[in-house]
């Protein structure tokens, strides 16, 4: 069952293109890490599927229904990024209570055990909490309120790494008890990697990838070793990243291939596996060379 | 609980690792629930997902078997059937790679056959010393 | 599908409205200082003449609730502007809205304020009248005791001043939000048409509409009207503005 459907979905603006035919789906109940690098378009296609931007062109259905000005969207549907801000009157304890008027699987008393466990003081305003703080407040909140499809836009800019192990810990325990679809986006794929099923990579507006978590750690290797046998074992594979460390190990990451993987052990060539972030990280790659091209030219 | 760190396995192979030697142990007794895909996500901090790769796995296997609504269960044979496999592949796979290593290292056989010999004694010295 | 949610517009409305109510409470704040500040300004007088001949001299001086009826629609105004502003509208989408209901709670909301200003500035007014009695007790004074009926009759007409007010403020934000064009557009022609000659007088033919209107009932009548033409012309004018920070 498909909660999110998208068909070559298009978004621009005035001299932006934002977004370019992007076609996916999203299935119910899964937890899928929307990748990419920053100004790629991740939060355009979230926002969109929460229903606050329009499609420039393209289908985009939503619980089969058009997102934007979507009632039933928004009632089944929480967006929690580190840019919200609600008005200053109200304390911690006011939202979760407003939470709990409009969502109806809130758990009020989730979310107080875990205020408390953060230590953060009810009766405090939001805007006076540091950032970090502010998006362990707006974590909890997105977590309690056990909306069938939840967003989390970089949830945790700010946290340090023990809160984002608890966030992540408390994410998966809420998953486990109360199924939900899950849309996390974030720029720290490889603390997310077994949390993830999915991974829909962005680049630059256009899908990459959409493969399941397993698949993609799979997806590469790396062969390394003497640099010319290596590159006669990869012959004309599509290199995705080229690498010199030490003196005799030279790498290569190529795309999985069993043939060219038992021809490297014969060889006595070593295999490592790829991270699912490196790959990603060399899938977007779009700089003019590497960084060590700029400092090599000034010492010349 | 954390898995052990084995970067080059895939973390679903890594699960039915650790759940074969769970039955080899006799920690999993044969007819007994094995623990669910959401069981194994919570232990393990891993998606529930990946938990049911790893079972599956087993289910392949014939190391467990479904039972409709109830969930999976060891099998009756599933501990012999590990040590059966682990002792063929497993340890046929260290062989192969232990010849190709040597063959690199320009072992010659002789040499190669002296130094399990070696290793055989030396376990046995260490397991007496223990009893 | 998993447990879904059918949406009630009618309690989506309805929280949206709490939430402003308790989220906002500035809005009635900012009345009651404004308001006071109007009435600490009206103890001197809202006008004057002197007569004089011979060896007498003769002062008049006004004293009206008119300063405080001013400066209760001028609020009204900025009230309905204030509330379109992005952080507000984005607020609500924080929790569950579509725009329609977002419009529908906070039209709520300001004729709920409307109706609190109806009630205040008219009491304010008599409170006006009864201080400047007791402070001056050896001056004549004509009109002090408020006419049979007057009371209810000055909360009437200044809830719907007020409505009326803060309905043209929001359309003049929404505006605003739609094009950064109307920020100067709007103030420049409502400045401009007083000075120039021609368009002055559709300025002051639109407030005679209102102003010069004697009966009650039918002032009613015309102020509905146009809140029910201006406000949805206000929603459907936005129904496909983004939620943007």
């Amino acid at each position: 069952m498909n909660v999110i459907e998208c068909r070559q979905l298009s978004k621009s603006y005035l001299r932006k293109r934002a977004l370019h035919q992007l076609t996916f789906s999203i299935r119910e109940n899964t937890i899928t890490g929307v990748i990419g690098r920053n100004g790629a378009g991740k939060t355009t296609l979230l926002k969109i599927i929460a229903g606050f931007y329009r499609p420039s062109s393209g289908e985009i259905t939503v619980f089969s229904e058009r997102p934007f000005n979507s009632m039933k969207v928004s009632q089944n549907m929480i967006y929690i990024d580190d840019q919200i801000t609600l008005p200053t009157s109200l304390s911690l304890l006011d939202i979760l209570h407003m939470a709990g008027r409009f969502y109806p699987n809130w758990d009020h008393d989730l979310a107080a055990r875990m205020l408390d466990y953060f230590n953060l003081d009810p009766l405090q305003h939001l805007h006076h909490l540091s950032k970090g703080l502010r998006s362990t407040f707006l974590a909890i909140v997105g977590l309690a309120a056990r909306c069938p499809l939840t967003i989390f836009d970089e949830p945790t800019t700010g946290m340090d790494a023990a809160i984002r192990k608890d966030f992540y810990r408390a994410l998966l325990k809420e998953y486990l008890a109360h199924p939900r679809t899950i849309l996390l986006s974030s720029h720290l794929l490889h603390e997310l990697d077994d949390l993830l099923e999915d991974v829909l990579l962005i680049d630059r507006g256009e899908l990459k990838l959409h493969l399941p978590v397993d698949e993609l750690k799979e997806y590469a290797v790396a062969i390394i070793g003497d640099r010319e046998l290596v590159e006669w074992v990869i012959a004309n594979r599509t290199v995705y990243h080229r690498q010199q460390s030490g003196i005799s190990r030279y790498a290569a990451i190529i795309r999985r291939d069993e043939d060219v993987l038992e021809e490297a052990r014969q060889h006595g060539l070593e295999i490592a596996p790829v991270s699912p972030e490196d790959i990603c990280v060399y899938l977007t790659n779009q700089t003019k060379g590497r960084i060590d091209d700029v400092f090599d030219r000034t010492e010349s | 609980m954390i898995l052990p760190s084995d970067t080059t396995k895939p973390i679903y192979v890594q699960l039915a690792g650790w759940l074969e030697n769970e039955i080899l142990a006799g920690n999993l007794l044969p007819h007994e629930r094995i623990f669910s895909q959401y069981q194994l996500a919570d232990m393990f901090n891993i998606n529930p997902a990946t938990a049911a790769k790893g079972l599956s796995l087993l289910l392949e296997e014939g190391l467990v078997y479904k039972k409709r609504g109830l969930g999976m269960f060891i099998a009756e044979h599933a501990q012999e059937a590990i040590r059966k496999k682990r002792r063929e592949q497993t340890l046929q796979q260290l062989i192969r790679d232990v010849v190709a290593e040597a063959d690199n290292l320009g072992v010659e056989e002789s040499e190669l056959l002296d130094m399990i010999q070696r290793a055989i004694a030396r376990r046995k010295d260490d397991s007496h010393e223990r009893d | 599908m998993m447990y879904l949610t059918e949406p009630s517009l009618k309690r989506v409305i309805w929280n949206q409205y709490l939430f402003k109510m308790t989220a906002l409470p500035g809005l009635f704040t900012s009345l009651i200082l404004t308001q006071l500040a109007a009435f600490a300004l009206s103890l001197d007088g809202t006008g004057g003449t002197s007569i004089g001949f011979d060896t007498i001299t003769v002062r008049i001086t006004h004293f009206s609730g008119d300063l405080i009826f001013y400066f209760t629609l001028m609020w009204a105004y900025i009230a309905g502007i204030m509330l379109t502003i992005r952080q507000y509208r984005n607020a609500d989408f924080f929790f569950v809205t579509n725009r329609w209901t977002q419009h529908l709670s906070t039209i709520a909301l300001l004729l709920t304020a409307s109706l609190y200003a109806g009630i205040v500035t008219p009491l304010l007014g008599n409170l006006l009248r009864l201080v400047i009695y007791w402070s001056h007790p050896d001056n004549v004074m004509t009109a002090i005791a408020p006419r049979p009926g007057e009371l209810l009759l000055n909360l009437l007409i200044t809830t719907w001043y007020a409505a009326l007010l803060s309905c043209f403020g929001y359309l003049t934000g929404m505006l605003a939000q739609l094009n950064r064009v109307f920020v100067i557009l709007i103030p420049a022609l409502i400045i401009g048409s007083v000075y120039v000659q021609d368009s002055g007088g559709i300025l002051t033919a639109a407030i005679r509409f209102y102003a010069g209107e004697t009966s009650i009932l039918l002032l009613s009548v015309k102020a509905a009207l146009t809140l029910a033409i201006v406000y949805p012309f206000t929603m459907l004018i936005t129904s496909s503005l983004e939620v943007r920070r």
